[in-house]
């Protein structure tokens, strides 16, 4: 095949080319009709956004009324509670109490007393106070465990003496 | 051509040269600045109870020129304000451009106001102060006006710590004037006021206030105060006074009720200044507890002027320590003889006479002190035994704190600590002290001072079984302030002490004064009280008698 073509004779000078010629055709001119639905689709389109965007900002406009609503609830709450504050302190004011107390038919309460553990002896007598020593104060006729029970014989041996240390003692012989 | 050169240049002046004015005066219609007050701060008692607060109220107001119909817009608020029709009427029919109908009304009275859609009317967010004790330590506490200043006690004087700092909110409105959400919003949060956290003890101070108003009424007294101390903080625990106020309506009070007495008001304190006076000799060594004095029932010190003794009495010749328990001026006299003048008056000086004690309470009287250089020859008697020179209630109750405190002075102070805006609380710096006496001086005389309320002294009546207690009586007489002498007949009676004497810093100082009580003496009318009340304040200091251990759970008010 090569070498056929190596023998081949020469070609004979290409004749000039022709000018191309154009393939011109008449094609329609465009319909104004065929726009239609895309004008439609883009009307569609921009009114959707525009609702949308009117409904979106209708929305949280409403979040925003809701929000400022809820502020405002939470300043009314604040205030109603210092209010009911003040109400429960005024209510449990000492002289308020004192007062309903009275109304109630309550006494005032006494000083606290002091029991002397295990002698019995109130400490808080006037007279203990005027002997500067509390231990040295008289008994007093008000009950305390220590003093309550007399010994029985059916006690001897468990008895409680005032100079005994061991106060539970005492405890063990009451019935 | 022409009408197109004068649109621009009318557009170049709108939209450049006056741009920044017209957008401001647009601003201006549109935007809205409103101040947001700061709440003001709370004041508690030690243990966190409220004693002033401030809550939500309204203010009723109104444009008269822009109301409708004055009589039967005033008679559709009548019954809401709780204010008479014809007042109101005139208020709305006046040339007043703003008029106040109802100021800090309940927050409910303005809701239904607002409801009524009143042309004219308008309600405004506002706040009241509000005491719910009521006439707990109304003097101390004090009260704010209708702006919410404080205008007296503590209110005032820690006025800037409670107002905080109002900030203000800058909003966009609509034309009728209403908030537009989502609009322009600039906001400066306001600043809350602090609160305040007093050393007063609600509890012990209405036992105080409690126990002082039944003195009063017993003995027909005009007035008095108590005040308890707590000697090693120089805390003030309880101050109470009479007459009193209610401060949640001070403005029906009178100026005499609204006085804090026991601060601002000097009275001459009589016996119970003899324990300067003693103090004074044991420091400086003129005597000691065992000294023995020859003590007639009276004595001539001046060419006309004889000092007696309360009662009629032979030559006695007791020890020091009689002297002060029954209140011997005769003895103390001749103690302040060997003294002298300059040493009793350094003595009365070093435990504060004469100048205030530095509580943080507005108003102090620093007391009357004559200077020494210009005593007279009756001064070192009258000094001697407390007439001559005026103090106050909470100057003497220093005095006796000094001594329980083992000669250590502690200013007093009525506030401990403050919690910011941001809810943590601090101390305030503990008052300063110095040393007036020695610890020995100190324990001397207390020991003197136990044998006022033991058998034989003038203050039995004060004392508190199984506890030791030490104190002075005191019956002075009044001066007159209209001429020079004392009135007639009045007297003020006082008893001042503190338990329990042998564990004194630990213990409470009280003083009860009662002005002009019946019958006079500090020993009858005035030591009942004290024992009552420092009783009292035992218990809630959880301070069982010698021996006995605390009992569990009590004893919460330090």
């Amino acid at each position: 095949m090569t070498q056929a073509a190596s023998h081949a004779p020469p070609r004979p000078a290409r004749a000039p080319r022709a000018e191309p010629q154009h393939r011109l055709r008449v094609i329609r001119a465009p319909r104004a009709g065929s726009r239609l639905p895309f004008l439609a689709l883009a009307g569609l389109v921009v009114v959707v956004g525009v609702l949308g965007l009117a409904a979106l900002t209708v929305a949280v406009n409403q979040q925003a009324f809701a929000i400022a609503r809820l502020e405002q609830q939470t300043r009314d709450s604040a205030g109603r509670y210092t209010v009911l504050q003040a109400d429960v302190d005024r209510l449990r004011s000492p002289a308020r109490l004192s007062q309903v107390a009275r109304e109630r038919g309550l006494g005032a309460a006494t000083p606290a007393r002091f029991q002397r553990w295990p002698s019995a002896r109130d400490a808080t007598t006037p007279a203990a106070a005027r002997d500067g020593t509390a231990s040295q104060a008289a008994p007093t006729a008000a009950p305390s465990p220590a003093a309550a029970g007399a010994p029985t014989a059916a006690d001897a041996g468990r008895v409680w003496t005032p100079d005994d240390p061991f106060p539970l003692k005492q405890y063990l012989a009451q019935p | 051509m022409v009408g197109f050169t004068v649109i621009s240049a009318r557009l170049v002046a709108l939209q450049v040269v006056d741009s920044s004015n017209l957008a401001a005066a647009a601003a201006g219609q549109r935007l809205r600045k409103v101040e947001l007050p700061a709440g003001r701060g709370r004041i508690f008692d030690r243990n966190g109870r409220d004693l002033a607060l401030s809550v939500d109220a309204r203010t009723v107001y109104a444009q008269p020129p822009l109301v409708a119909d004055p009589r039967r817009t005033a008679a559709r608020l009548a019954p809401l304000l709780k204010i008479g029709r014809g007042e109101l009427a005139a208020k709305l029919g006046g040339d007043a451009p703003f008029v106040y109908l109802a100021r800090k009304v309940r927050p409910v009275v303005g809701a239904r106001v607002a409801r009524l859609r009143l042309a004219g009317v308008g309600v405004l967010d506002d706040s009241r102060r509000t005491y719910p004790d009521g006439r707990l330590a109304a003097q101390v506490l004090g009260f704010v006006g209708t702006d919410g200043d404080g205008l007296a006690g503590l209110e005032l004087h820690y006025e800037s710590l409670l107002q905080g700092r109002a900030g203000w909110t800058l909003l966009e409105q609509d034309p009728r004037g209403r908030p537009i959400p989502r609009g322009r919003r600039h906001v400066q949060p306001p600043v809350p006021g602090s609160d305040v956290v007093t050393t007063l003890d609600a509890p012990l101070q209405f036992k105080a206030e409690d126990a002082l108003a039944r003195a009063v009424r017993r003995h027909h007294a005009h007035g008095g105060s108590i005040v308890v101390l707590s000697p090693a903080g120089g805390e003030v625990l309880a101050m109470a006074n009479l007459p009193a106020f209610d401060p949640n309506g001070f403005a029906r009070s009178k100026p005499a009720q609204r006085r804090n007495r026991a601060v601002v008001d000097a009275f001459e304190p009589g016996s119970t200044n003899k324990t300067i006076t003693a103090a004074a000799a044991l420091e400086a060594g003129v005597v000691t507890p065992r000294t023995r004095l020859r003590v007639p029932d009276q004595l001539r010190l001046c060419p006309n002027k004889t000092f007696h003794d309360a009662h009629r009495h032979g030559l006695e010749t007791i020890p020091f320590s009689r002297v002060v328990a029954e209140s011997s001026n005769v003895g103390t006299i001749r103690v302040a003889q060997r003294l002298g003048a300059r040493r009793l008056a350094a003595a009365a000086a070093a435990f504060g006479y004469g100048r205030p004690t530095g509580i943080d309470f507005p108003g102090e009287s620093p007391g009357l002190v004559t200077p020494v250089e210009r005593w007279r020859c009756t001064d070192l008697g009258v000094n001697a035994i407390g007439q001559g020179v005026a103090v106050t209630v909470l100057q003497m109750a220093s005095v006796y704190a000094t001594v329980a405190n083992g000669g250590v002075l502690v200013e007093p102070s009525l506030v401990r600590g403050v919690v910011d805006p941001w809810g943590r609380y601090r101390d305030l710096p503990p008052t300063p002290a110095r040393r007036v006496v020695s610890e020995k001086t100190a324990r001397d005389l207390t020991r003197i001072l136990t044998g006022v309320v033991k058998e034989g002294g003038t203050g039995t009546e004060a004392a508190i079984g199984g506890y030791q207690v030490a104190g002075k009586t005191g019956t002075a007489r009044v001066p007159d302030t209209r001429k020079s002498g004392y009135i007639p007949g009045a007297y003020i009676a006082s008893f001042i002490g503190f338990a329990p004497a042998d564990r004194a810093r630990d213990g409470v100082v009280v003083a009860v004064v009662l002005d002009r009580p019946t019958p006079i003496y500090g020993g009858l009318v005035a030591a009942p009280t004290f024992r009552e009340v420092a009783s009292f304040a035992m218990q809630r200091l959880g301070l069982a008698p010698r021996g006995h251990r605390r009992p569990a759970g009590e004893g919460g008010g330090r």
